[in-house]
């Protein structure tokens, strides 16, 4: 067993030995690559069992980025291309549905457990809500900080269809003095020292009714690497509360102290959950809600148009759940900017497509495109910096030539 | 929680995968991902870095994390818990 103290003290000495002992080509591997625009960015595409060909960040736990292609080809993300993250490595590979069960316990009147087919028979509900890595975009982070080191395929939008956690809450009868709710799934550690991998939420996020145990995905089971036969929907809010795999719910009279909320997923405590790069914020609080995101899908940085002549600009905006109300598009590196049109509203926790013809004169462009929400927010034109490389959330820029 | 009516034996089964539309009550899923192939080349304290790093995640994780040098006492981020 590895001790933390020892770990701590290798650590200098264990950065130095990878730089020595990688060869220069360590995915030579594998059959195809692809390049994600910063240091370090090769990354293979790897084919996994009910998923396309996919960016490979690690292989043990499987950790898998949806192509940025695929945002521009449907508005709702394919099972098969929908993202992967996992902390830790002793993921259940072997799940009997028929077997499956979720306990109920803790602060409630009826401690129950409730098999898939029990979960089946309550009133079903679906929503279409974009699932989001607190990390999406990490890579990018500049000063560059430690972690899974994304571009910006850690996302997805999916209709998931299950029961509100409301409905199993209210079915076991909550005590007085419940205060948050927490949710463990099957995924474990593979060191008995390392935390396993639970989360909370307030007791009236977990009762809003939005909140739901999920059993299918666009029409399907979930697949295997997201979270079958049940995980947690979390509308709005930062992919790490979206437990998978979830066979445990437990209410609690506190708040929850595990690794993964009290120290773990925390952001700075201020206006701009930011500090400047490379500072530690003084203190912090648990990541929740999406920051407002958009992009442009269909052209990508360093295309070349052809001037003189229309290009219909498309693309996707989404935010932490008030809905999208506007999605502006620049041509001139920020100067000027043009609302779009918006497509079908699927909902406000939903990506919302937009699209804007353009004519460029022959030349080099910044196309930039900054989404404003219903409550109001907008996008920063310059990136916000955490230690952690969560949130980001900056006015995307596609460089292209015309000609 | 450690799963109770579910086993892991990664690697062990053969992959029956998966289609999406089973009915609940379907067959158990095994799941087999692809085998793991990122590995590091031998250098000097290739031992460190086996036995600090490599138990938890495999090292392709370490590779894409060189150039990202803010440890958990610049940034305040705690990293790999054990």
């Amino acid at each position: 067993m590895i001790d933390r103290r020892s770990l701590i003290r290798h650590s200098g000495a264990a950065i130095a030995a990878v730089g020595a002992g990688m060869t220069a080509s360590p995915l030579r591997a594998f059959a195809a690559t692809t390049a994600l625009p910063f240091e370090n960015g090769e990354r293979p595409l790897v084919k996994y069992p009910q998923k396309r060909p996919m960016i490979g960040l690690t292989s043990r736990p499987p950790q898998l980025e949806t192509p940025f292609s695929v945002f521009n080809a449907n508005v709702i993300t394919p099972n098969d291309a929908f993202f992967v993250r996992y902390h830790l490595a002793d993921v259940p590979l072997n799940i009997d549905p028929g077997a499956f069960s979720v306990e109920i316990k803790g602060k409630i009147d009826k401690p129950m457990k409730l098999s898939l087919a029990d979960i089946k028979k309550m009133p079903a509900v679906d929503i279409v809500a974009v699932n989001q890595c607190s990390g999406n975009s990490r890579g990018f982070f500049n000063p560059r900080v430690a972690g899974g080191q994304l571009g910006n395929g850690a996302m997805g939008n999916a209709r998931w269809k299950g029961v509100p956690l409301k409905a199993v809450l209210d079915k076991a009868g909550l005590q007085r003095g419940a205060r948050q709710v927490t949710f463990n799934g099957m995924d474990g550690p593979v060191t008995d020292k390392t935390p396993d991998f639970v989360k909370a939420l307030d007791i009236d996020h977990a009762r809003d009714g939005d909140v739901m145990l999920a059993y299918s995905m666009n029409g399907a089971d979930l697949p295997v690497l997201n979270g079958f036969p049940l995980r947690l929907v979390v509308p709005g809010y930062y992919g790490t509360y979206w437990v998978k795999h979830l066979n445990e719910i437990t209410v609690i009279d506190n708040v929850f102290d595990g690794f993964w909320m009290k120290t773990a997923y925390r952001i700075p405590e201020n206006d701009c959950n930011c500090v400047e790069p490379g500072t530690t914020p003084k203190t912090t609080i648990p990541i929740n809600r999406f920051k407002i995101r958009s992009f442009i899908t269909n052209v990508a940085d360093g295309a070349k148009l052809k001037a003189g002549t229309q290009t219909m600009l498309k693309g996707i905006a989404f935010d932490g759940g008030r809905g999208i109300k506007a999605v502006a598009v620049s041509t001139d590196g920020g100067k000027t900017w043009t609302q779009s049109k918006l497509g079908t509203d699927l909902g406000k926790y939903s990506f919302r497509e937009w699209q804007m013809p353009v004519k460029l004169v022959a030349g080099a462009h910044k196309l930039k495109v900054r989404a404003t929400s219903n409550g109001g927010e907008v996008q920063p034109l310059e990136p916000l910096w955490n230690g952690a490389g969560y949130l980001r959330n900056v006015v995307e820029t596609v460089r292209v030539s015309a000609a | 929680m450690k799963r109770s009516a579910l086993a892991t034996l990664a690697g062990l089964m053969v992959s029956v995968c998966c289609s999406g539309s089973a009915e609940v009550g379907a067959r158990p899923i095994s799941y087999k991902p692809p085998n793991e192939t990122a590995a590091l080349m031998p250098g000097p304290n290739l031992e460190i870095v086996q036995n600090n790093c490599t138990t938890c995640h495999s090292t392709d994780y370490i590779h894409t994390n060189l150039g990202a040098r803010n440890s958990s006492k610049t940034s305040g981020v705690p990293r790999s818990p054990k």
